[in-house]
């Protein structure tokens, strides 16, 4: 080898070094759990697909923080606000009364709570789904959640409906009432209303109990008590989801006069389906007439899910915003399966692109056969 | 409120972008100026991957990275192919300026199929041909 040779190997040498020298640095700094995602989206995006890049910026999922004392007063910052809010504590999550609305959602009320499900994806791609049936949803984003001072959680900000449910979807000025959160596809019960919507509950509550009835009494009644449109959408959703544990509210809106089930929470997988073999559900369901209409819906809803990549689109934005999430910053509340928690607290996803697999098959299915 | 290394993230997002496409270069590099020197005696063959001829590539690349928008792209391709002809004649591996100049531009552009296929064309073309033909 000659002199000039072993001078530029020299170079190369210690070029590669310090090149390495800067990954390691890079990754001991950032942590290898975020460190290997960037490196990897950034060298697949020059070298395979722009598409694949990523923002190494712990994806789309804003940090937030809640910070409160015992008498339940406190702040909530987001990237680029702080409003002062109310908080209460309980088994399912901290509910926050801001003074204000919280960053760009129009609703006041919220909830922070933990995902439906470790992954995180579910509870999004659920609601996601169930909305495009036209269904009507509570709104719903995942957030990095710093409480109190301690280590940030991905968690989901949710709104809690409140009788504002119409105000902030810009149907009407006027307040709702609001029930109990009740399992997808039951009817709520008269809990939770007064006056008008109380009677009309113990009406169509009468109506459900009273075998006597004949088929077209009671559809008359549930026709004027309840809003159907919705409540076939909804139902139709739940098809779309495989009749997967689901939780609804029902509000009782003085435009319409008539009672509407808005979904607040649901995941994709489950052991079993829920049947819909009794209560509301099985009196409207064995209506042929309204059974069509929510077959069409499930079809409409399956085909528009699939049209122009949609759902393709929706599925890969989430999961890029959650693959830059640590794994330690995702615990599961106990709703559905689909990921499991190993003993060290870290999370393994378990089968998202299967997940995402199985749910395009179906939607495949539906639109092909017309069938749920 | 982003975590507290976001700057980082970035930093370390664009330096892994420059070393692979840096890492691009050098595999393209290698592989002409190897099939390149297979044409000649071992006593006479050259580097494997040239510093000047690397760096000059990577540079054309980088520019053409950044200005990607209006009729810069042009000017930078013109001009580099023009200096790489100019080099060309004056200094050794002479034609391979010119090849790497263009796949570099290709590079550059995002176009990296073609790149790719050039490299081997060429590859092939360099390992191909005869000798006496340099």
């Amino acid at each position: 080898m000659t002199r000039r040779s072993k001078g530029n190997g020299s170079v190369a040498a210690v070029v590669a070094g310090v090149v390495a020298l800067s990954f390691v640095v890079c990754g001991v700094l950032l942590g290898l759990e975020r460190a290997w995602p960037i490196a990897r989206d950034a060298a697949l995006g020059v070298a395979m697909d722009p598409l694949l890049v990523r923002s190494p910026d712990a994806g789309s999922i804003p940090l937030v923080e809640v910070q409160h004392g015992p008498d339940g007063t406190g702040v909530f910052r987001t990237p680029d606000d702080a409003v002062p809010v109310r908080v209460q504590v309980s088994d399912q999550g901290i509910v926050i009364d801001p003074e204000r609305p919280l960053g760009d959602e129009p609703y006041a009320r919220s909830i922070l709570r933990l995902p439906a499900t470790v992954d995180g994806v579910q509870g999004q791609a659920a609601l996601w789904l169930v909305g495009i049936a036209g269904a009507p949803v509570a709104g719903q984003s995942l957030v990095l959640a710093r409480v109190n001072g301690a280590k940030p959680r991905l968690m989901e900000l949710s709104e809690v409906v409140g009788p504002d449910m119409e105000q902030v979807r810009g149907l009407s000025p006027l307040p709702v009432q609001v029930g109990a959160v009740v399992p997808v596809p039951a009817w709520g019960g008269v809990e939770g209303f007064s006056g008008q919507a109380a009677q009309r509950a113990a009406a169509l509550e009468r109506t459900l109990a009273d075998t006597l009835l004949t088929a077209y009494a009671r559809r008359d009644t549930i026709a004027a008590v309840v809003d159907l449109d919705a409540y076939l959408r909804l139902l139709a959703g739940w098809e779309l989801l495989a009749r997967t544990p689901a939780q609804c509210v029902w509000t009782y809106s003085p435009r319409t006069h008539r009672f509407m089930p808005v979904l607040v929470r649901a995941v994709l997988e489950a052991d079993t389906a829920i049947t819909a073999e009794e209560g509301l559900a099985a009196i409207v369901l064995g209506d042929p007439g309204w059974r069509a209409q929510r077959d069409a819906l499930v079809r409409s809803g399956a085909e528009l899910a699939l049209a122009q990549d949609r759902f393709d689109k929706a599925w890969g934005g989430w999961m890029r915003s959650l693959s830059a999430i640590p794994a330690k910053s995702r615990v599961g509340a106990a709703m559905g399966q689909g990921a499991q928690v190993e003993a060290s607290g870290t999370v393994r996803m378990r089968g998202a692109a299967e997940l995402r697999r199985s749910l395009q098959e179906r939607l495949r299915a539906i639109t092909n056969t017309g069938t749920p | 409120m982003h975590d507290d290394h976001g700057q980082l993230a970035w930093l370390f997002h664009g330096w892994v972008e420059h070393v692979t496409l840096f890492v691009m270069m050098l595999v393209a590099v290698v592989l002409v100026c190897w099939s390149w020197n297979r044409g000649f005696r071992p006593a006479d063959r050259g580097p494997l991957a040239p510093w000047p001829l690397l760096l000059g590539g990577y540079a054309v690349m980088l520019l053409l990275r950044h200005f990607h928008d209006g009729i810069w792209p042009a000017i930078i391709v013109g001009g580099s192919v023009l200096i790489a002809g100019i080099v060309a004649r004056q200094g050794r591996p002479g034609v391979l300026w010119v090849l790497v100049f263009f796949i570099a531009a290709l590079l550059g552009v995002g176009l990296n199929l073609s790149a790719l296929m050039l490299t081997l064309t060429a590859t092939l073309v360099l390992l191909l041909s005869a000798r006496q033909g340099r």
